[in-house]
């Protein structure tokens, strides 16, 4: 029976879980959702995630939704098999990996997070991006990767010498925010610019943007 | 070798990580970082949290930061000893991981807001923003009614055994019950309530409120 994932190609989150089952090389299907009809704060979706949001995962029996742990269900479930993105032969490796898993989730995101909804979703909303936001949050952001900058000259992804869950988290939001003006962050940072340029160039970042493209 | 863990007994985090290892029986040696003064913005601890951020744990010659990977690397490495803390398959684990992404994305930042312009803000002498508090509070509450709907289904947020999950959330709590002064959302909601009595009733978390001299 295929994984299905509830949730629609161009949201950041589903994105997050969709790139990790493309890297798997794992079969789903993708469900999609009317978010703009507010299509998850209904019971059919409230059933599947009480918080209301996206994405859900339906495998069998199994329902999960928050996408970091969709990501580490899919990554331990096909452990055995594709690419080793946690490590999990290795105790000390997986460790390093969960670290820079949790860096992009308390770090990194909480700052790239509103520069992103603010630029690209607002006006979607028909609503004007708040500029004191973006610009408090691209200090915060310039600060991370200055961390990012200083990591990543000594090792070629964040957890090590080795791809992992950790650097694939940060596809989406880091995807929309290279769109922004303020794309030379990344850019200016010749590091964290050489493993973005990696990253995204693997075959599962490409059919990530393809499905938010076809949209 | 005892385990030393950099950081300090008040902060949230740092006890995010005693809790596990108290849980866990392994032990460790407290190495008080002096927040007031600035000592983990200073090079020598940037070294070892290049945020500069507590906690920071070193065990023997491997160093590791973030409060919820040292946990998640604690429960791995003495997988044998307390083997239910991430779930016995992969379903448990999965859900268990559920619960800990909720706690970090859904449950942490409302909290952490709170705490912030309630009691931090104001100890430094600066005014707290009571607009932004209370707008924290009223999403706690949306919050903690998911929680009550799924805790009326299980005895703990991942299922029917002490997880993780339920661990993490500890700290948050307790500082929602004392300091900040909002106790009423736990006490309000009848199985939030009768969890969190039963989470913070543990002996290792009891014996963490000991050492913080609460």
């Amino acid at each position: 029976m295929t994984i299905k994932i509830y949730g629609v190609p161009i949201s950041t989150c589903t994105a997050r879980a969709t790139a990790c089952l493309y890297e798997k090389e794992v079969d789903f299907e993708l469900v999609p959702i009317n978010f703009f009809g507010g299509e998850h704060k209904q019971p059919a979706i409230l059933s599947k995630n009480p918080f209301g949001q996206i994405p859900a995962l339906e495998d069998g029996d199994l329902t999960l939704f928050e996408s970091r742990a969709i990501t580490a269900y899919v990554a331990e479930k096909f452990k055995e098999t594709g690419t080793d993105l946690i490590r999990h032969n290795n105790l000390k490796e997986a460790a390093l990996v969960e670290v820079w898993i949790q860096v992009e989730s308390q770090s990194f995101d909480p700052a790239i997070t509103p520069i992103v909804l603010e630029y690209v979703l607002a006006p979607m909303k028909g609503k004007t991006a708040d500029k004191a936001v973006i610009d408090a949050n691209l200090v915060k952001l310039e600060k991370v990767l200055d961390v990012y900058e200083s990591r990543l000259s000594s090792t070629k992804y964040l957890a090590g010498d080795f791809y992992s869950l950790a650097d694939l988290h940060h596809y989406p939001y880091t995807h929309y925010f290279m769109t922004t003006p303020w794309a030379s962050l990344v850019n200016d940072r010749p590091h964290v610019k050489a493993w973005w340029e990696d990253i995204s160039s693997r075959p599962a970042y490409k059919k990530m943007t393809e499905a938010m493209a076809s949209c | 070798m005892a385990v030393k863990v950099y950081g300090t007994v008040e902060s949230a985090c740092t006890q995010r990580v005693i809790a596990c290892l108290l849980e866990m029986g392994v032990d460790f040696e407290l190495v008080h970082v002096d927040l007031d003064a600035g000592e983990h913005k200073r090079p020598e601890f940037l070294v070892r949290q290049p945020f500069g951020q507590v906690p920071v744990i070193e065990d023997g010659d491997f160093r590791l930061y973030e409060s919820r990977a040292i946990v998640r690397y604690y429960v791995a490495k003495y997988a044998d000893r307390v083997p239910s803390l991430m779930g016995n398959n992969l379903e448990e684990r999965a859900m268990v991981d559920q619960w800990l992404e909720v706690e970090a994305h859904n449950f942490n930042d409302l909290i952490f807001t709170l705490v912030l312009q309630l009691v931090i803000l104001p100890r430094m002498g600066e005014p707290g923003d009571l607009a932004l508090a209370h707008s924290c509070e009223q999403k706690l509450e949306k919050v903690l009614d998911v929680y009550e709907q799924r805790l009326s289904k299980c005895n703990y947020l991942a299922g029917d055994s002490f997880t993780l999950a339920d661990l993490s959330h500890l700290p948050g709590i307790r500082y929602l019950m004392n300091e900040a002064n909002m106790g009423h959302l736990i006490t309000e909601r009848k199985n939030v309530n009768g969890w969190w009595q039963d989470i913070s009733n543990r002996p290792s978390w009891k014996k963490l409120m000991k050492l913080a001299g609460y």
